[in-house]
């Protein structure tokens, strides 16, 4: 806990104290201490339920990488790598290939994800009865969208910082 | 982007899940109901969130800041950033609420009738015209949003810290959009 406890966009931009996107950010204090702790409870929840955090990453690492969010990308990719097997499983969501690293539950998580990141209008009840078939319950399939529906707004929140500091 | 039966109707909103059942919630869920506004209680999609309850503590939070937090952006700019997030996205539940919200606080029914006969990309006055091209960007994927409709939004009178406030109501209806398209459908009310 205590490695992520810094606010994960700060982080990942370089923002630093003082600086004039800190100062940006400083304005709206409860936004951006909701952004981190809605972050917080997605990927350091006290109770992770069946929702396992290798899982949580990788289909965050997925979200990003569609996203182009190399940043964000590399942050979730370093969680990632922090668990029990989750290099290998990193390595084989970047490749984009078939592999055994990737588990049928995982491979599901990881196509909606997609579905749901580059084309949501075209999502159906089917897309979450092929969920329901490997087992996720409800409550999991709510924290899976929770997940890749925060990582899209976590990643337009860094790409408007980044752009209004970026741009005289 | 397809065309589709964007409205200012009220719809209702239906899970393809089976949501949480308040007579048997926890006190904590219910506390989160209460907190997540005055319309969660008789909202399917609220009773479908609250299977994660903590995250939808800190959405909720995070969601009346910056769709109703003082100062900053006027509101009804942050409004029209999330219609034209939604209607770029094709949720027609979340346009048929912005927008509706957007010409109650701008008293601009034009704007959104433009947008939904033409598209995000209408014709409309500059100002509009900034927010709607920077929202219509970001809500890409990848977001496209660059230099340009920064320095478009600056023109038009928008200053760093309202620029930040307009991309955080983009970025919070990129998320609400995927919830609310992925999670269930809207039905009439």
């Amino acid at each position: 806990m205590t490695r992520f406890a810094a606010d994960v966009i700060d982080t990942v931009l370089g923002i630093a104290e003082g600086s004039p996107l800190d100062r940006l950010r400083a304005r709206r204090p409860e936004a951006r201490a909701r952004t981190q702790s809605s972050y917080a409870v997605l990927f350091n929840p006290p109770d992770p339920g069946g929702l396992s955090p290798p899982e949580r990453f990788a289909v965050a690492l997925r979200v990003a990488n569609l996203n182009g969010a190399t940043k964000l990308a590399a942050h979730y990719r370093a969680r990632l790598a922090g668990e029990a097997g989750g290099a290998a499983l990193a390595a084989a969501i970047e490749a984009g290939a078939p592999s055994s690293a990737i588990t049928p539950r995982a491979a599901a998580m990881l196509h909606h994800a997609e579905l749901a990141t580059t084309n949501p209008s075209a999502a159906s009840a089917l897309d979450l009865e092929s969920l329901s078939a490997l087992e996720l319950t409800a409550a999991e399939i709510v924290t899976l969208s929770q997940i890749i529906a925060f990582v899209a707004y976590q990643v337009r929140v860094a790409a408007s910082l980044a752009l209004i500091g970026e741009t005289p | 982007m397809s065309k589709r039966n964007f409205t200012t109707d009220v719809l209702d909103w239906e899970a393809w899940v089976t949501p949480v059942d308040l007579s048997t919630a926890t006190p904590d869920q219910l506390a989160v109901l209460e907190e997540s506004g005055p319309h969660a209680r008789s909202s399917q999609y609220y009773h479908l969130l609250l299977h994660d309850a903590p995250a939808l503590r800190e959405r909720s939070a995070l969601f009346n800041v910056i769709m109703y937090g003082p100062g900053g952006l006027a509101r009804a700019d942050r409004e029209l950033g999330a219609a034209v997030e939604s209607i770029v996205n094709g949720c027609v539940y979340c346009t048929s609420v912005h927008a509706r919200f957007y010409i109650q606080l701008a008293k601009r029914p034009d704007v959104i009738d433009r947008l939904f006969a033409d598209g995000v990309g209408a014709e409309l006055e500059p100002r509009q015209r900034a927010i709607a091209d920077f929202s219509a960007k970001l809500a890409q994927t990848p977001p496209q949003a660059g230099a340009a409709e920064i320095a478009a939004l600056r023109n038009a009178g928008l200053s760093d810290p309202d620029i930040a406030d307009l991309a955080n109501s983009v970025a919070m209806f990129a998320w609400a959009n995927r919830l609310m398209l992925t999670l269930g459908e809207p039905k009439a009310a």
